[in-house]
């Protein structure tokens, strides 16, 4: 057939260029190719390909429990359907939340069991990892029913480690009836923050001196910079400001931005947190009103030109969206947002031509939502 | 004259083709590419990994990256034993490793014809 035998080097090459699901059949061709499969780099190498030829993918699936549940891909530049996966490990009669999505490697938890009962899954190569992890030492004389549990997952590139963190609030009571400064101080002892690594396959705590926040989205919104981000409330020493919370993926440290000052674009605005071109970015909607369902659906995007710097906020669009809003999803990497509206259809509205367009699902019910790219990562489990 | 002797005539030749095309002035990226069509289209197997090692050789990037994507993309739906007959390779996977890595993976053999080609 061919005159000289090709050198590993070149096979390397080729092989990088293959699908996902035709490496892991050719695991089986020899072992050296099984080792370069399975080997880090060639999968980040394989993965970095993947997005620089555009395939990706949103990812829906049920959060409720339904025996034909399924992870289902639609392709992320024409919302086709294009490939309807089993969940691989065992789910029944859990409700599923996603917290996010990284490189092909979803992080899950099982809302009976929110915190405490995590999966990482590939579902794209059927690979999963169960992590239980109970939550204990918040906290003395509080009620566990009344813990609020934040989490959030992120990929840090130098370590190659995909982390979750989980952030136990203990809601005391008795809080309200102490003076503002106590209260500050007293926040740290109510909260405890793990964080779990999957290169260890194990958690720390994060030790915390004080921790003036309340959070309340459950799962983080937006992974950039190397730190997630949750909108949350900040305890100032008058108020509470909403803010973004950060949590860096390296140091393991939180920090802080501030948002900016929205007041003159309307009242009651709701904000969801994305990216836009590559920067973080606010988007304030109404959400939408079933009594006044004609009423303009007046939307603003306001981008950091300058991460971490407060003063490069930068209104950038007033766009109008129809249909209303109920809930944002996710952010594209095509400056789109995607969001449900009143009929639980997916509206994707493109910001800067303000088109908009409308994917009737199959799937009815309260969806995850999130943007996925086929990967090999989680290959071994 | 320079010697280039890993690279045999007619392979050399092909090379020579494309660079022509490629460095031509007044030649569009869309001729371009569909040169690049018809060039590779049909290529068999062995002509192309000769190619493969006469661009990598020379350091001639387009071509040898295209080449290497028609590789990929003639291969991507055969079979194991298809993939091991072309390259050359031995396997020294025991049969029960073999049949272990089918079975942790098995959807991925799906929809594959065993002996596909």
């Amino acid at each position: 057939m061919m005159t000289n035998d090709l050198p590993f080097e070149i096979i390397t090459i080729i092989l990088m260029m293959l699908p996902t699901d035709s490496l892991v059949r050719f695991q089986c061709v020899c072992k050296a190719w099984r080792d370069l499969i399975r080997d880090s780099t060639f999968i980040n190498q394989h993965l970095e390909l993947r997005k620089s030829k555009g395939k990706g993918y949103l990812l829906s699936v049920l959060m409720d429990y339904d025996p034909d549940r399924t992870f289902s891909l639609l392709c992320d530049k024409t919302f086709e359907e294009a490939l309807e996966i089993h969940i691989p490990f065992q789910s029944a009669e859990m409700s599923l939340i996603v917290i996010g999505s990284c490189n092909g490697l979803l992080c899950l938890s099982d809302t009976q069991r929110y915190g405490t009962a995590l999966y990482l899954c590939n579902p794209y190569i059927r690979r999963y990892r169960i992590i239980n992890h109970p939550i204990t030492g918040v906290g003395e004389s509080s009620d566990p029913k009344n813990d609020s549990i934040v989490l959030g997952f992120g990929y840090y590139d130098k370590t190659d480690d995909y982390k979750i963190v989980r952030v136990v609030a203990s809601d005391d009571e008795h809080d309200d009836d102490l003076d503002l400064s106590s209260k500050h101080c007293k926040t740290a002892e109510h909260t405890k923050v793990d964080v779990y690594s999957s290169i260890a396959n194990s958690w720390k705590n994060v030790v915390l001196e004080s921790f003036p926040w309340s959070l309340f989205d459950v799962r983080s919104e937006l992974v950039v910079c190397d730190s997630i981000h949750w909108k949350a409330f900040y305890r100032d020493t008058n108020e509470d400001v909403l803010a973004i919370l950060t949590f860096h993926l390296g140091n393991e440290t939180f920090g802080h931005i501030g948002l900016p000052n929205y007041e003159e674009d309307g009242e009651d605005l709701m904000e969801f947190v994305g990216l836009y071109k590559g920067k973080l970015s606010l988007f304030l909607f109404h959400q939408v009103d079933p009594q006044h369902p004609w009423q303009d659906h007046f939307c603003y995007l306001w981008v950091m030109m300058e991460y971490g710097v407060e003063s490069s906020w930068t209104k950038t669009l007033n766009i109008t969206v129809d249909p209303g809003i109920v809930r944002p999803l996710v952010f594209t990497r095509y400056d789109e947002i995607i969001f449900a509206d009143s009929e639980q259809d997916l509206v994707v509205c493109h910001f800067d031509s303000n088109t908009a367009k409308i994917i009737r699902l199959a799937e009815r019910g309260y969806l995850n939502f999130t943007s996925y790219m086929d990967s090999l990562v989680l290959l071994e489990g | 004259m320079i010697p280039l002797p890993l690279i045999d005539g007619r392979t050399l030749a092909r090379v020579i083709t494309y660079l022509n095309k490629h460095t031509e002035d007044d030649a569009s990226d869309e001729a371009k590419r569909k040169f690049d069509e018809e060039f590779l289209y049909g290529m068999e197997v062995g002509v192309l990994y000769d190619a493969a090692l006469a661009a990598n050789y020379l350091d001639i990037g387009g071509l040898f990256h295209e080449v290497c994507q028609r590789i990929a993309d003639g291969m991507m739906n055969k079979s194991v034993e298809w993939v091991r007959k072309t390259f050359h390779i031995e396997s020294e996977f025991t049969s029960e490793e073999e049949v272990q890595i089918k079975k942790e993976y098995a959807w991925a053999w799906e929809g594959v014809d065993s002996n596909a080609d």
